[in-house]
Parts: structure tokens; sequence; C-alpha cells
């Protein structure tokens, strides 16, 4: 393999007419088709030729098939995602398209073009990672395509913490519960603006009379969901930029890895011509924009996700009660092959709720998404039929709001925030998701799988959900936090994020007038946290000087005279933050036991509620202690002790407490080959800020769209459009990234605008 | 020796074109011919590691040092140097080893070859 682009004319099997294909000098490809068919099949050849060992190794992750690569070593990670029913959502998912013939012709000529390419390879002509792994590639398959959302709906909405909070419920009570646990805050900016009125009549949602109380056995999960996930996207109206019409923008945060989950392409062909990055595996631009539109997603958070008590008849768990009767449980065996040991047929127990979750597996697993809740039935949003692609398919053809709302309509999970913005200068955002109506908490905690009370019914109607089009303030936004206020009559379920990174976008977008990209793109790289500006004045308040060394009594002005920005070569971010996590240890573990163990810890808002407002909180007692703590004894005891704890490891103030270099990112290669990663970036930010750079996550994808007759886009990636090691173009985005700039992108209206190295696609039959 | 050299120069030659394990007959060759054990390890050890490296150094030079620098990182190692020396070494210890083995089949079966 190498990256060289084919230098010679390309005769294919199924194309319909010629296609050409322009690379830009960044390897971007500018496809040219004069029929949407020929398109997606040279956008998946193009997906292959640059990425085809990524694109099967996810969906191989995602299926449960990694043992037939590794070993016996994958097994119990095959297992869980086979229990979990990827397979199982993307053969339902794939019977779904069939109804459609539309997006089954384009995933198909999609498909086609994938296959073309493999099928043009000689061993020594595959990817590295196939020699180094020793196997080689497969057919591309329907399947496959389904398989990759469904990898995308386990990423975004596999979060679930119910049994951690039916634990807490158990042992602390409701009081206690909503006192740590509630998404709603004076503070919070919510998504869709306070102001905004609800003018529908509610559906009715009948509760139990007494809500379930689980017990909450089971452990030995030790995990919790990651917080570096999350998104922001953000768009301001035409009033408030310079040209008058909207600029929208936006940046997914993911795990980053090399090669990047995003390739950049330029789909064109009759009535379709978009721009923006697209996912390995599936055709069009999932976010980008075309001549008429740009839009963006963040990750909804939504709770999509519940675990159901299942009461067994007797000993033989053949059958399970519901509603006073015994329903038998279906068995799904699935067959795992495994390189160099004997096949392993694994067996599922199916309920009408879902797949029940058995001990011999999840006691097993180390780290995969965030904590089951074991030996339960699992429902899940993603393992019902969906048709995400074409949400997608629309958007790239979208006009304008209608055309917009239309795509949208598809979307199921996992739950995103869409925003929208149009050269008709309409602004908007809808939350996205199939919302199941649901009474105040239910799906918190685990529930009696035996009464159908407790059974998902119907689906919220689209124009109940969350949405916004047009605020007066002229600008919206989304961060992952809480989408709406207490006025919005229902409750929806979510895993949300603080709320300090959407407040900080608003609090900028606010001030923003006469705006261009540039003012967005400052905003995507904003280091400011709102969280160290709440509450370091108060903890320093609580510091006994007289206690200090110099070196301490230092950092302790430091901290006074810091301006709260996480910034590359900001000294005292990483004090804080250590600071913070040891105040957070000695406030809850005592009370609520080690984070990772199916126990959530509350949120950093919930933190610095009692910080500010009540510092002699029984929280911060220990149990274990007979002296009665309060804020002021741990904020002093953690300020010494991590202080003293960076001093000791490197040293007095300097270029070492820089946060590049006290923290940095680091974007491993995706089957974590050392070597083929990129270590040790100089970033500056963190999950909690606008700019969510963290260790190993971060925005992967940054853009900022100007909406005009000739929309002018702007992005990067971190990464570059190769997958091959050996590529100029596999990392070549990096550098710039870390910076945070962004590079002008191409977007030609017609052949003639381009030039480049190119080739043509020309149908078999014509040679 | 002649012989020795001549396989080695061979070796040098061909390997590029062909399988990597082809090593393993040309260093038993080798080492089927060699006068003695020192000859035999050094010869087989020429015999692997030269043409490895030579494909290595020219691919360095001509659009691979950015793979050979990442592969060299898979074995905690950096560039071109650490390249080298993992390249020489395992060329010229699966030279040695196949140019041992010969040898020493040879002196096995030497007295054996003498009364028949």
């Amino acid at each position: 393999m190498s990256d060289n682009l084919p230098n010679q004319n390309i005769f294919a099997e199924y194309l319909i007419d010629s296609v050409n294909v322009i690379w830009d000098d960044r390897r971007v490809p500018h496809i040219f088709a004069n029929n949407e068919h020929d398109l997606f099949f040279v956008q998946g050849y193009l997906h292959a030729f640059d990425r085809l060992w990524q694109m099967e190794f996810q969906v191989m992750a995602a299926g449960g098939r990694l043992s037939e690569i590794i070993g016996p070593k994958a097994l119990e990670y095959d297992k869980f995602q086979r229990r979990i029913g990827m397979m199982r959502g993307a053969k339902s998912v794939l019977e779904y398209y069939q109804q459609d013939s539309l997006m089954l012709s384009s995933l198909k000529a999609y498909t086609n073009g994938v296959n073309t390419y493999i099928n043009s390879l000689t061993i020594d002509q595959y990817p590295i990672e196939y020699k180094l792994l020793d196997y080689a590639p497969e057919q591309w398959t329907l399947r496959k395509c389904a398989l990759l959302y469904m990898y995308m709906a386990w990423e975004l909405s596999g979060s679930t913490n119910d049994l951690a909070h039916t634990k807490f419920l158990k042992e602390f009570g409701m009081q206690d519960y909503m006192e740590l646990y509630d998404f709603n805050s004076p503070l919070l900016s919510p998504i869709i603006p306070r102001e905004t009125s609800w003018d529908f009549e509610p559906i009715k949602i009948v509760k139990p009379e007494k809500v379930y109380m689980s017990d909450p056995y089971g452990d030995g999960i030790k995990y919790k969901p990651n917080p570096n996930n999350g998104s922001n996207n953000f768009a301001l109206s035409g009033d408030r930029t310079k040209s008058g019409l909207p600029i929208l923008a936006n940046d997914p945060h993911l795990n980053l890895t090399l090669p990047s989950i995003w390739y950049e392409n330029h789909l064109v062909a009759p009535n379709l011509n978009s721009y923006g990055v697209s996912l390995l595996g599936v055709p069009c631009v999932v976010i980008g924009y075309n001549k008429d539109i740009a839009w963006g997603s963040t990750n909804g958070m939504n709770d999509v996700m519940d675990f159901y008590d299942i009461t067994y008849k007797d000993k033989s768990r053949k059958e399970y009660l519901h509603d006073n009767q015994w329903k038998n449980i279906e068995l799904s065996i699935e067959k795992i092959s495994i390189r160099g040991a004997k096949t392993v047929f694994d067996t599922t127990y199916m309920t009408h709720h879902g797949p029940i979750m058995s001990h011999d597996v999840f006691d097993k697993m180390p780290r995969f998404g965030s904590a089951v809740a074991i030996g339960r039935a699992m429902k899940w949003l993603a393992s019902e039929p969906s048709m995400e692609p074409k949400t997608f398919y629309l958007l790239n053809k979208a006009k304008n709001y209608e055309d917009y709302l239309e795509a949208i309509s598809y979307f199921s999970c996992p739950g995103q925030n869409i925003i929208f913005a149009s050269n008709n200068n309409d602004i908007a955002i809808w939350q996205t998701n199939k919302l199941i109506p649901k009474w105040d908490l239910q799906g918190r905690f685990i529930m009696d799988g035996s009464k159908s009370i407790y059974d998902w019914k119907e689906k919220l109607p689209i124009a109940h959900q969350p949405h916004s089009l047009n605020p007066e303030r002229g600008y919206l936004s989304s961060a992952n936090q809480n989408p709406v206020d207490q006025k919005y009559p229902y409750f929806i379920p979510g895993n949300y994020a603080p709320l300090f990174r959407g407040a900080r976008i608003d609090e900028i977008l606010k001030k923003t007038d006469k705006a261009t990209y540039k003012d967005l793109q400052e905003i995507q790289n904003d280091n400011k946290s709102l969280l160290a500006e709440r509450v370091v004045i108060r903890l320093l308040e609580t510091i006994n000087q007289n206690l200090l060394s110099d070196d301490q009594k230092f950092i302790y002005n430091s901290l006074m005279n810091w301006d709260y920005f996480y910034n590359p070569n900001s000294k005292m971010p990483g004090l804080f933050d250590s600071w913070m996590k040891s105040i957070a240890k000695n406030t809850w573990e005592d009370d609520l036991g080690i984070a990772d163990d199916d126990v959530e810890w509350p949120n950093f808002r919930i933190l610095s509620d009692l910080i500010i407002h009540d510092p002699n909180s029984k929280w911060f007692d220990n149990k274990n202690t007979s002296e009665i703590e309060n804020l002021d004894i741990i904020a002093n005891k953690t300020f010494i002790i991590q202080t003293n704890d960076i001093l000791s490891k490197i040293g007095p103030v300097s270029e070492k407490w820089e946060w590049q270099n006290y923290r940095g990112t680091d974007i491993h290669h995706l089957a974590k080959i050392p070597g083929f990663g990129n270590l040790n970036l100089p970033t500056g930010g963190d999950w909690n800020i606008p700019n969510a750079t963290a260790k190993t996550h971060g925005p992967s994808w940054r853009y900022v769209v100007e909406l005009g007759d000739r929309p002018k886009g702007y992005g990067i990636y971190p990464g570059g459009q190769s997958g091959y090691p050996g590529s100029i173009y596999y990392d070549q985005f990096i550098e710039s990234w870390v910076k945070g700039e962004l590079y002008e992108l191409n977007f030609p209206f017609s052949i003639d605008e381009i030039n480049g190295p190119s080739v043509l696609f020309i149908p078999k039959e014509k040679s | 020796m002649m012989m020795i050299i001549a396989v080695c120069f061979l070796s040098f030659l061909i390997l590029p074109q062909l399988p990597w394990w082809f090593i393993s007959v040309l260093s038993t060759i080798i080492g089927y011919n060699s006068k003695g054990l020192f000859q035999s390890i050094i010869a087989g050890f020429v015999c692997g590691a030269l043409p490895w490296v030579s494909i290595l150094v020219y691919n360095y030079y001509n659009g691979a040092e950015l793979l050979i620098d990442r592969v060299s990182g898979i074995i905690s190692m950096d560039g071109l140097l650490g390249a080298f020396i993992a390249t020489m070494l395992i060329g010229g210890i699966t030279g040695l080893l196949g140019s041992l083995s010969a040898f020493t089949f040879k002196l096995a079966f030497k007295d054996q070859l003498i009364k028949e």
C-alpha cells in the first residue's frame, strides 16, 4: 500500500456514467458525478482507497468479531457486543432499510464501490495493519453499513447509570437524590432558550401509584461514562453577523484516533452539492453544508437505555412474568469464530424489553462504555429499526428549513441536537430523537419488568420535541447540557454535561455582533473555565496561609491572580484540576464509594453549588472520622496535599507547570499500535470549557460556515485524509489543529473551478 | 570463500525480488559451503543482513521515511538508526541460523558421508 493517488483512469463495473474526481492540496476528493448512484459508488471506492483497514476494523469491533482477528483475548468483548444486540440491531435496521428503495440503492452503490476497491488489491497492496495483524480484508456488506450506525449509537448513547442511581436512592432516599443529581439550575443556559413557549397539549402519561424500588444488587464493573465525550454547535442569525446571513459552527468531541473518525469529501451530482465530513463506512456527508444550508450536530446525551428486573417463573428461567402472564424467554444464539481456537456459541436470553445482561460476561468486562446493570433486561432505543442514513441523505440535498425538518424526522438514535442555518436567514435547532414520554424520573432507576406500566409507550410527537427556530436573541447553541428548563412539559432523562461549557459559549455569543467566521472560531478555541471562575476565590478564602511554605504561597498568589484560562502556557490549570478532583474524592468517596465501581459521583456543578452555598454540607463530613469536616477543612487539607504532590513531582512553578506540558493530548492509533499515534501534543482546553480538548478526547472536527450565495467553509480535524501511516497525509492537519487554526475549504460549484490531480472513473462496458 | 562471497552478492541482488523466507535457502547454501564455524556465522549473518539493510536504506531515502520512522516506533526505537539495527539483527540472525544449521548438519553427517 502507498499513498499515491490513482494515476490512470479506473474502469469499474456497476457505474452508469463517468465520474470525475479531483483532489485538492489537502487530498480532499471532489467527486463530480452525473447521478447519485455513481456518486455514492465512487465515494465508497475512495473511502476504502484511503481508509480500508479503519472501515473494517470499526465494524468488526462493533459487531463483536475481534476474536477473528486477535484471538481468544477478545472473546469477552465480542460476547458483550453480541449480547447488547449490535448484530441483531444491525439486522433489524437492515430489514427496515429494505422499505426505502432510494436509501437501499445508495447504500448498495456505496457497498459496490468499496468492494470494487477491495477486489482490485493484491496482498502486497493491503494496508499495513492487515499485515501487522496478519489477516485480510473481506467483502463490504450492507450489514456493515448498518453496524457502523450501531457503533455510533453505542458510542453516543451507551452510557447508563441506572444501577448507580438505584443504589444511591436505596441508601440515601429521594431528597438527597434530588439534591445531588438534578440537572436543573439557575445557572443553566438550556439549549432551547428559556423564553420559548410550548404551544401544544402534552400527552398524558400514566404513572404507577407507587414507584418500584429495585434491589440494586450487582457490582464489579469498574468503569464510568467518559465525561470527555461531547460536542459544541452554535449559530448566529444574520442580525448578528457582518454579512447579514447566518454563521454556523460545530465541533464534535470524540475519542481522538489515527486515522481520524472523519473523512473530508465534496459530493456533486444533479441536485446535490454538499461538502463536509463523512463517517467511514456509509455514504453522504454527516456534518457539513451545501449551497443553501449548513448543519451540525452535538450529542443529545439522552438516556435511551433502561433496565428492568425480571421475575422468573422458576429456576429454569424459561419464562418470565409480564402483566400476570408467563411469557417465554427467547434464545438468541451467536456464533463467534476465534482465531486459533474453537468456535464459541454464545446464548443471549431475550425478553420483550430486550436482552438479559447476564453475570458471566459482565463481571469480566474491564471497561467498555459505561456501567451496565447486570442480570436485568436492557431496553435500548438503538435496537429498534430506524432510518438515520436518510436524515443525512436529505440534509445533503436540503434547501431550506422545511427540507431540514423532513430530514431530521427520520433520526432516532443516538439523540442529537442538530443545528441548522440557511441562506433564507433561518437558524434552528432540534433535539432529534424518538423520545419516549416519561413520568418524572422514569428510567433513572431500574424498573419493574413484570408490569406494562413501566414499558416504553408510543414516541413523542415530533412537534413536541425540544426545538427553537429563529429565537429573538439571534443565536442558538448546544453543548450537551440539559436541553430545556422546567417549563417544558415532559421529563427528558439524560446524562447531561455540567452546564459550564454551554454557559460560557452563550456568554460570548450574547456579546457577539457583526460577527465573521473568526469570531466563532475564537469561541471554539476559548479556554476559559467558568467552573474555576466560580470556585477559585471561594476556595482560596478557606486556606490558612500561615501553614504554607514559600512555594505554596507563590502558588496561592498565582491562583489568586489566575484568569481562569486553560491556555497551553497557563500554569495553574494542572493544580486546580487535581485540587478539585481531590476535593471531590474527599467529599463523595466516604458516602458513595469509589467512583469507578458502579457508583456515579455528582458532577462538578453540584460540587461547586455546595462550595458556594453550603460549605457546612453533610457531604463534606467524612463519616469515617470522629471529627466533623466542612469545606474549609477539606479544601485546606487537599490544597496542602496537592501542592506538595506536584512540587515533589515537577518542582516549583516553572515551564513544567504549563498546561501543555502538564497534561497535553495523545492521539493514539485506532488499534493502539505504538509508533502509529501522535503523542504529547501541546494543547490547551479541557472537557468542561468550550475548547474541550482533553487527554485523549477532543474536537474531532472543528468547522465554521458563513452562509451566502457562495457559502464559505472553514474546517479541520486532528488527523489526515490518508490512513497509510507512511503518508504525509496521515496526520497532516494535527499541527494546525493544535494551534486552533482552520483551513479554508474548497467548495467549487463546478469542475472548472478546481485544479489538482484527477482521475476518471469509467463504466467498464465503455472501455 | 569465493563461493560464499558470490552467494552473498547474489542474495544482495535477488532477495529484494523474492519472498522474505528465501533468505533461509540462501543462508543454508552458504552454511553448507562454509569451511568453519566462524565463517558460517559471519557469512550467514552478512547474507541475511546486507540485502535487508540495503533495501531499508534505499526505501528510507526514496519516500518511505515516514513509514520507517513509525515502524521504528512499534519497537520503541527512533528513526532510521533504530530501524537499521532492528533490520540488521532480524535479517542477520535469520541468515545466521540458516547458515549455522546447514554447517552443523554437514558436520554431523560428515563421517557418514566419508564412509559412504
